[in-house]
């Protein structure tokens, strides 16, 4: 625990591509509030430019610096599915580096590899019935390039 | 057995609802027998669950003091329990002839306590949309339900009637559609060891229940894994509960080439 004793503490990352139904003010109380479930407070937040969605330029560049914290939590998981697959791969990442990963919306946390090839089945039926939506920017790009 | 199976289908696909018999009777009995421990936790419950449920508008508890007494069982029953699992080895057949092998069960199991007079019940609505129309509803009546202690459900035909009268209704309309509904919705009368399997898509209607005792059910979704998902999702609102052997095996052969981990 990087907090004190009985506070942990965790970075959030906002989903731009829901800010025009659920600005940021809003996400910030429900991560937040995801926050207090797991005992923590949020110390500091990013948002990635809506163009890098599926990269997370922003918080892999964060990641990078090596910050004192417990783990992450993102507004929903399809922050990790706006490729053509979930990124298994840089939730391994996170993971490895020590950090937990929560996701507000679906209450689901993931602190281990071992719960992450748990949770496999979850995320892949996920990608199933998410994957190139209409919120997908990827698949707007390619509907656009095809126009 | 094979011939009332039959049936229940038959019926399920021609009016979009279907009562079925449980399996395993001691899963439902698993079931009573833990939310009226747990109700026991919190007052004198006496020694007879069916008599305590049928009995509890008795104790006068109303108001934010039954929702507290509500949540208080439902967080105990929660901890004990899987009701999803247990629900699902209850009906286990029907299930599995309705929803397939890859099964997805909603993650939070609804506890209704109605009581008698009690006027605050869900108006006339459907479940889908926002639902999925794949998904099934089990509602399962913890006491004998007869007269206005159950639930009222329209069929398929009265449901496209009533949504049909609705969108030419206009706001001063919805009334007397809402009273036809009241009027054409077939009473579900259903005893302790059964559940009325309904298709999200019905109206359906919770009478104020006149009768003399307390209605206790439990309410619950299923649907396959792989069927389109309503705006209620996986995994927020729904859990995976089953994978055939099939679809096990292809997402294990999935997860070694994203984790690597052949």
């Amino acid at each position: 625990m990087i907090g004190n004793a009985t506070m942990k503490v965790f970075y959030s990352s906002l989903d731009m591509m829901s800010a025009a139904t659920m600005p940021s003010r809003l996400q910030h109380v429900v991560i937040g509030e995801m926050a207090a479930r797991l005992g923590g407070t949020v110390s500091f937040y990013v948002a990635e430019d809506p163009a890098f969605m599926y990269e997370q330029y922003t918080l892999r560049a964060r990641l990078a610096l090596s910050p004192a914290m417990d783990g992450l939590i993102f507004l929903r998981l399809q922050q990790f599915a706006y490729g053509d697959k979930i990124d298994v791969a840089f939730m391994g990442e996170i993971l490895d580096m020590g950090y937990e990963i929560h996701f507000a919306r679906e209450n689901l946390s993931i602190r281990s590899r071992a719960e992450l090839k748990d949770c496999f089945p979850t995320l892949y039926a996920f990608q199933i019935h998410e994957g190139n939506t209409g919120e997908n920017p990827l698949y707007l790009q390619h509907t656009t390039t095809d126009a | 057995m094979h011939e009332l199976k039959n049936t229940f289908l038959n019926e399920f696909r021609e009016t979009g609802f279907a009562i079925a018999h449980a399996d395993a009777l001691d899963k439902l009995e698993l079931i009573r027998r833990t939310l009226f421990e747990e109700a026991g936790n919190l007052c004198d419950a006496g020694d007879d669950a069916a008599a305590f449920m049928n009995e509890f508008h008795k104790r006068e508890m109303s108001g934010a003091e039954l929702n507290d007494f509500r949540m208080a069982i439902i967080r105990g029953f929660n901890e004990r329990l899987d009701a999803g699992e247990v629900i699902f080895d209850a009906f286990q057949d029907s299930l599995l002839r309705l929803v397939g092998p890859d099964v997805a069960v909603q993650k939070s199991c609804n506890i209704v306590i109605q009581q008698p007079g009690d006027i605050d019940v869900s108006p006339i609505h459907r479940d889908a949309p926002p639902n999925s129309p794949f998904e099934v509803v089990l509602w399962i009546p913890l006491v004998d339900c007869y007269g206005t202690k159950g639930l009222s459900l329209l069929d398929r035909k009265g449901t496209n009637e009533v949504i049909a009268d609705l969108r030419v209704a206009g706001k001063d309309g919805a009334d007397k559609v809402y009273e036809k509904a009241r009027r054409i919705g077939h009473r579900i009368e259903a005893s302790f060891g059964t559940a009325c399997f309904f298709w999200t898509g019905l109206m359906h209607v919770i009478p104020v229940n006149e009768e003399v005792e307390t209605r206790w059910s439990l309410n619950i979704r299923y649907k396959n894994l792989f069927s389109p998902q309503g705006a209620k999702r996986l995994p927020d609102f729904f859990r995976i509960l089953r994978l055939s052997p099939l679809a096990d095996l292809a997402i294990k052969s999935e997860r070694e080439t994203a984790m690597d981990d052949r």
